[in-house]
């Protein structure tokens, strides 16, 4: 696994619409492994490995949630609008970069709320809201102006680190899908069938980017890699332990998006039960969402999944994933193309 | 101004009770500018630089605030304890190092069943030190092999410029520290005897600046620290107390001293004279090791020289450079200049007994 390439399309600035940095790491990682690549009008990057079988989609994608400036006043701080489910509790005293005319670091903070920073006991309390925050650059507003405007994206300052087996790092959703289509493609032995490799875009915003590929390539199956919110930290029941950390890749048969095609999930976990690829179910139906929920009701419907690989504080600037599961994401997609001309075929139900 | 050695200051991990890499740090930028440099029983670092006039003791804190693990759940996640003035509502999220023995990286965060009834509508409850954990990526078998109870946990943020100035975790009080060393370095001939002091403990109420005083035992003593600097959003005009870019802040009054009036007065002229920009300070909250220093023996005329800082107590403490190089070139003026004035010793007190113990 070459861990050194996860970390780079972590690292990099990509909020829905800006994925610009992320597509060069993307485009030049897939660039030997498939016969045509190209960049769709909305700016989906798309790899295509020739084969006579069926034609088999896979999406991970390249944006991450993040924000844009709305705003400078003046004094140059600048106010912020949020792209994506932003998780409010967790973004207050971390530090961001401006992508604009120039790279500027700059701290989140919010209104009023490091005043009492003595103060042990505060009572502020209650849901937070996008609008209390403000970036201070350590800049007067002639600065300001003069490199920053309106609409540029603004991404969290983390970098991608190691913590025992796992990696930790901003944006694996969905860098680590991305990471993982690669990586299966490397891996990928013989194969009949066509392949579509898709880093998609702008899936935090409601998988716009998607929407317009799958309708552009007409698969007859679509796979989404992307990561699933894991439930095995300190505060949850039992009872609501839904995916794991270490217990392989999981194969998500609902989420709030899409309900998986049930006889390509069998294929799949038939294929997994055979190569011993671990795995585990994970099923819920109120929240997340990913790529498939637009794959799969494209044109006259697309029977859809996700893979997913468990991860621990999603849409924070500190995801925690683990090297084991994303391996065993990669391995189960490899193994699943090499095997689509049979798998597929029974797993499609077209209408005619 | 040396940024590598602040950035080296600020990026290094010390708690109170665990200095000892800031101090190595501090020490060896300090020995080829003193005469005498020691340590002291509580760890205090001392640099003694000799002069015949008045002893004036210089204090800035190479402590900073940040956690120690408490406990090691049956699943390898920590628990913590915090040390010094957290902002405990604000620590989702971030990134820390766990320390002591093998440095090894953590993420803070919420319990899910805090997060959940976070949500609920109505809830005033803010999170709580208990209501966090740190997952370190191990289960309990492998943490156990780097992690004790006990152990030194910080904050995972590495000092960067920022605009006009420079970020970092730990601002407060290694900036101070930083001016400390940099004074010395540009220090012309002076008369005083200067005793500068890197002292532990501040964060947990200036324990180590109190007994270097008692050993010290100086005629006048000036603290290097950080104040809130306070001109963000949400902010009202009247509270702003100092302002990034104004210049090194003279703190006249905070919460745990009253400077000395004849001191300020002769700092004043010094800055007036030296064409060093400066401002007025009152603290509102907080304290430096004055408040220690000034209540040693039978009493010590104190002051606070202090670097305006947003953020006091995040990880992304930020000053302004101009307010740094400022505070360098005050501290530095004032010490060559110290021996032109009495501080009122005349009205000393402590001639008798406590003289005795002075070294």
């Amino acid at each position: 696994m070459e861990i050194g390439l996860l970390k780079r399309l972590c690292d990099a600035p990509g909020v829905s619409g800006a994925e610009d940095e992320v597509r060069v790491i993307a485009a030049e990682a897939l660039g030997p492994l498939v016969d045509e690549l190209s960049v769709d009008p909305m700016g989906n990057l798309i790899g295509i490995r020739h084969g006579t079988g069926p034609k088999v989609m896979v999406a991970a994608h390249l944006d991450e949630i993040g924000f844009r400036v709305s705003h400078v006043d003046d004094k140059g701080f600048l106010r912020l609008m949020g792209v994506g489910g932003q998780w409010l509790e967790t973004i207050e005293n971390q530090r961001v970069v401006v992508n604009g005319r120039r790279r500027l670091p700059g701290v989140l903070f919010r209104e009023g709320g490091w005043l009492r920073a003595d103060a042990l006991s505060s009572s502020d309390t209650g849901p937070r809201k996008m609008d209390d925050y403000y970036v201070d650059l350590g800049l007067p507003r002639e600065k300001v102006v003069e490199w920053v405007e309106i609409g540029d994206p603004v991404t969290m300052d983390r970098h991608a680190v190691d913590m025992g087996d796992m990696v930790c790092a901003k944006a694996l959703d969905d860098r680590a899908g991305v990471f993982a289509m690669i990586e299966a493609l490397r891996k990928l032995g013989k194969h009949e069938a066509e392949i579509y490799a898709v880093g998609s875009v702008q899936e935090e915003v409601g998988c716009r980017g998607a929407k317009v590929a799958a309708y552009g390539l007409s698969p007859d199956v679509a796979i989404a890699i992307d990561v699933c919110p894991a439930r095995d930290t300190p505060g949850f029941q039992e009872h609501e332990y839904i995916a794991a950390l270490g217990k392989g890749v999981a194969l998500t048969i609902s989420d709030a998006g899409t309900i998986a095609d049930s006889a390509l999930v069998e294929s799949v976990r038939g294929i997994a039960q055979s190569r011993g690829i671990p795995f585990q179910i994970h099923a819920v139906t109120h929240v997340g969402g990913t790529d498939a929920s637009a794959m799969h009701v494209t044109r006259a419907g697309v029977p859809a999944m996700t893979l997913s690989i468990p991860t621990r504080c999603l849409h924070t600037s500190s995801e925690v994933a683990r090297r084991s599961d994303i391996s065993a994401c990669s391995e189960l997609l490899a193994a699943f193309l090499g095997a689509a001309h049979k798998a597929a075929a029974g797993a499609a139900r077209r209408i005619k | 101004m040396d940024i590598e050695l602040l950035k080296r200051l600020c990026d290094a991990r010390g708690i109170p009770g665990s200095e000892g890499e800031i101090r190595e740090l501090a020490a060896a930028a300090l020995e080829p500018l003193v005469d005498e440099l020691r340590v002291d029983p509580l760890g205090n670092l001392i640099g003694i630089r000799r002069g015949s006039g008045p002893r004036v003791m210089v204090a800035a804190h190479m402590d900073e605030i940040g956690f120690r693990v408490s406990h090691i759940d049956d699943n390898g996640f920590l628990r913590l304890m915090s040390v010094g003035g957290n902002r405990v509502d604000a620590l989702a999220s971030q990134r820390v190092v766990v320390s002591d023995r093998d440095a090894i990286r953590g993420v803070l965060f919420l319990e899910a069943s805090v997060v959940r009834k976070r949500n609920e509508p109505g809830e005033k409850q803010a999170p709580r030190m208990e209501d966090y954990y740190v997952d370190v990526g191990l289960n309990r078998e492998e943490a156990m092999r780097f992690v004790r109870v006990g152990d030194m946990v910080t904050m995972d943020r590495d000092m960067i410029e920022l605009g006009e100035g420079f970020s970092g975790k730990s601002m407060d009080d290694r900036v101070g520290v930083f001016v400390v060393i940099e004074a010395l370095r540009s220090l012309a001939s002076h008369g005083a005897e200067i005793c500068v002091v890197g002292t532990v403990q501040e964060e947990l109420g200036c324990r180590g600046a109190k007994v270097a005083a008692y050993g010290l035992c100086p005629d006048v003593a000036v603290a290097v620290d950080v104040c809130s600097a306070e001109g963000v959003p949400g902010a009202k005009d009247y509270k702003d107390s100092c302002a990034l870019g104004k210049g090194v802040a003279l703190t006249i009054v905070d919460q745990g001293t009253i400077s000395d009036r004849r001191l300020v007065a002769f700092v004043t002229q010094v800055a007036e004279e030296s064409l060093i920009p400066y401002q007025i300070h009152m603290g509102a909250r907080g304290g430096t090791d004055a408040r220690d220093i000034h209540q040693a023996l039978a009493g010590v005329p104190t002051m606070s020289l202090s670097i305006p800082t947003r953020y006091v107590h995040s990880c992304s403490e930020l000053v302004y450079r101009a307010d740094v190089e400022a505070t360098i070139a005050l501290l530095a003026r004032f010490l060559e200049k110290a021996h032109e004035t009495t501080f009122g010793f005349g009205e000393r007190l402590n001639s008798g007994t406590a003289a005795s113990d002075c070294q």
